[in-house]
């Protein structure tokens, strides 16, 4: 009897690595892994080829582009996978008569690389994260939003629902428009923080932040996402340092305590932190996302996996939409992108995708419909700390990390 | 006159999708990145390649990618020899149904079949449940394997297996059956007959089957981070991160050049050493 029960377990197992492999529904901010599960790994060459040495700078002298207002038929969405459900997309289709195409990329590197190469073109509507927004608009890549107050191409702009954004998302740092002349260039879709979950049944003890991931005592009872910026990130926040900074010192500080960690760590992974809860692993850095999907999995409750907000600080990602340069319809996506911040539609977006929303009328409905996604959300004072950070573009300073991360790994 | 025509479509295809890519990449090794453009500036710097050569991190990948590849390609043969043996022997109808068998992995994503691994070597997983069946290992006193070397190897072993058995089984089965008796007749022990017989003309799938489970182990870079927990750096990793989230096209083209000079080298001592072997035999 037992017997059968472990072997369905291990049935239920292999089903879900399928299941995450292939359908990707796991956590969606990943930079190696993501591409390999979708199966899209980028081959140095096909990359190399796709591009045609476009040189691009930023343009200073940005202008609103104008509106024309002919409702398209369809407009193509460029996101993550799993990112938006079908209810939220026939919702749309039903009240203005758009149908909406998705596509896919793996992650925000292949977006930056793919649009470099102009393979942007056809698209609507994309989602980039946080520094993403920043270099795609140094690079040109994305075009200015039509929004009240932000050199909008008429008194109203196109995006009324922007008003209803939380303050704290509206003028984010890597899409200031004092930095770009007064224009907006992306609206907030769904953020997230990083954080550590924790199995209080396998590890009865009090974790309260980063330096936590540092104690010899829980040697191989600790995973750690395989990201350089989260994982750099996290030992920056552990000596109090900002997580964008750009001291190399401190950076070299973070480096070698990354490298003193590494002997306590079991496995460096941002495929399946979700499994690893679920399986017991006592200390899990992980997104909030991965938190979400352990408890719908139903194997753990609130009870037994806490979602640790380190107390040295707070790692925010957000992911943004923005229309890439030449859209089909400039209208249409205004239209959509509108449509996506409305409280109503945010809901039960939010509801099923598992992140939080940024608009702040969404939220009690969100927590109407899923008492899950918002079980370990930052509270509004932990928001406004500021350790709480989001990650942004660090220019050419991000080689020096990509240099330490090599150095982490190889050490 | 028909000759230059034909070949045409081929030369165009060789060109634009091999010569002109190869060509790109050892330009971008010499160049400068910038950030905010993906394709660097050309020019003639050798930067890239004194990083490579002087930081002992690559050093480090290195020797670990070529002891990787190494053991990965003599474990294959190890293992694979005797399986191929063993199905050149079978007859009709058992022979194909072993030669599938072998193919069959092929049906299944590479990815899914490498993150099954996980699904044995767990410390709660298929091997250890079994170990506490037989009474060899107590509950709770698991064997660790998942993210060490031994997973690693298992996993590239396993993937990597086929591509050795193919080549071998059909040079094995080329040999006639007769030799084996001639040998016998002539008083050869089996150990003689497959030493002097067996192995020598079995030389061309050994060759193939080497070169084609290693040549794409030099790039390995999945199994390592799945199995062995991405705890150390390979070549391939590297040139994969320097490409991807490193966005540094210089050190990741100069990292493939380095690799690609590697491989040429030693591919053409081996097939050297290969040849004079197999005129000997």
């Amino acid at each position: 009897m037992k017997k059968q029960v472990s072997e369905k377990v291990r049935e239920k197992d292999l089903l879900e690595i399928v299941d995450e492999v292939a359908k990707g529904r796991i956590s969606r901010r990943q930079f190696l892994e993501r591409g390999l599960a979708m199966g899209l790994s980028v081959s140095a060459v096909g990359t190399v080829l796709a591009a045609c040495g476009k040189k691009v700078n930023k343009n200073t002298s940005e202008t609103m582009p104008s509106m024309d207002q002919t409702k398209p038929k369809s407009i193509n969405l460029w996101n993550w996978a799993d990112y938006m459900d079908n209810a939220t997309k026939k919702n749309f289709t039903a009240k203005y008569g758009i149908q909406v195409k998705e596509s896919y990329f793996d992650d925000n590197e292949a977006l930056r690389t793919k649009l470099m190469a102009g393979g942007g073109a056809g698209y609507d509507v994309m989602v980039p994260s946080d520094y993403m927004v920043h270099i795609l608009i140094m690079s040109n890549l994305v075009e200015p939003l039509d929004i009240k107050g932000y050199n909008s191409s008429t008194p109203e702009g196109f995006i009324p629902n922007f008003e209803g954004v939380g303050p704290s998302f509206k003028n984010p740092v890597y899409d200031d428009p004092k930095e770009f002349g007064g224009f907006h260039h992306s609206v907030p879709y769904a953020w997230g923080t990083t954080g550590i979950g924790h199995r209080t049944d396998v590890l009865p003890a009090q974790i309260t932040g980063w330096a936590d991931l540092w104690n010899p005592a829980y040697s191989q009872k600790i995973d750690m996402l395989n990201d350089e910026r989260e994982d750099l990130g996290a030992a920056l926040k552990k000596n109090g340092h900002s997580l964008n900074t750009k001291v190399q010192s401190e950076l070299d500080t973070a480096m070698h305590d990354l490298i003193k960690q590494k002997p306590y760590v079991r496995t460096y992974d941002s495929i399946s932190p979700k499994s690893a809860m679920i399986k017991g692993m006592a200390l899990t850095h992980c997104w909030t996302g991965d938190v979400v999907l352990a408890l719908w999995s139903g194997a753990v409750t609130t009870k037994n996996l806490e979602f640790v907000l380190p107390i040295e600080g707070i790692p925010v990602f957000v992911d943004n939409l923005c229309i890439p340069p030449n859209p089909n319809s400039r209208y249409g996506a205004h239209l959509f992108i509108n449509y996506l911040l409305d409280p109503a539609v945010q809901a039960p977006l939010q509801a099923w995708i598992g992140y939080f929303s940024p608009v702040p009328a969404a939220v009690p409905m969100v927590k109407k419909l899923d008492s899950n996604v918002y079980a370990f959300a930052p509270t509004e004072a932990q928001l406004a700390l500021k350790t709480t950070e989001v990650y942004n573009d660090l220019g050419d300073f991000a080689q020096a990390y990509a240099t330490a991360w090599v150095t982490v790994k190889g050490a | 006159m028909a000759g230059p025509v034909l070949v045409s479509p081929m030369a165009f295809w060789m060109v634009a999708f091999f010569l002109v890519p190869l060509l790109l990449i050892v330009l971008y090794s010499f160049g400068t990145q910038h950030t905010y453009q993906s394709t660097p500036s050309l020019g003639f710097k050798l930067d890239a390649y004194r990083r490579i050569f002087t930081e002992s991190e690559y050093r480090h990948a290195f020797v670990l990618t070529a002891q990787m590849v190494v053991a990965n390609t003599v474990g294959c043969l190890l293992i694979g020899f005797p399986l191929a043996y063993f199905i050149s022997l079978k007859s009709g109808k058992r022979k194909t149904l072993f030669v599938l068998l072998v193919m069959m992995p092929f049906w299944t994503s590479f990815l899914i079949r490498t993150f099954a691994w996980k699904i044995i070597l767990d410390d709660g997983g298929l091997l250890n449940n079994w170990l506490v069946d037989l009474h060899m290992r107590t509950r709770g006193n698991p064997i660790h394997l998942m993210y060490t070397n031994k997973a690693v190897y298992a996993g590239l072993i396993y993937d990597y297996l086929p591509f050795m058995v193919l080549p071998l089984f059909v040079s094995i089965e080329k040999i006639h059956r007769s030799l084996f008796e001639a040998s016998k007749d002539l008083g050869a022990g089996k150990w003689t007959t497959f030493r002097r017989v067996t192995l020598p003309l079995s030389l061309p799938g050994i060759f193939a089957g080497s070169l084609l489970v290693a040549i794409p182990t030099t790039g390995e870079f999945v199994i390592p981070v799945i199995l062995g927990g991405g705890k150390v750096v390979v070549w391939g990793w590297l040139i994969e991160e320097a490409f991807h989230a490193g966005h540094n096209w210089v050190l990741g083209a100069a990292l493939s050049n380095v690799l690609l000079v590697f491989m040429v080298i030693v591919i053409a001592l081996y097939a050297r050493a290969m040849t004079s072997e197999e005129a000997y035999a």
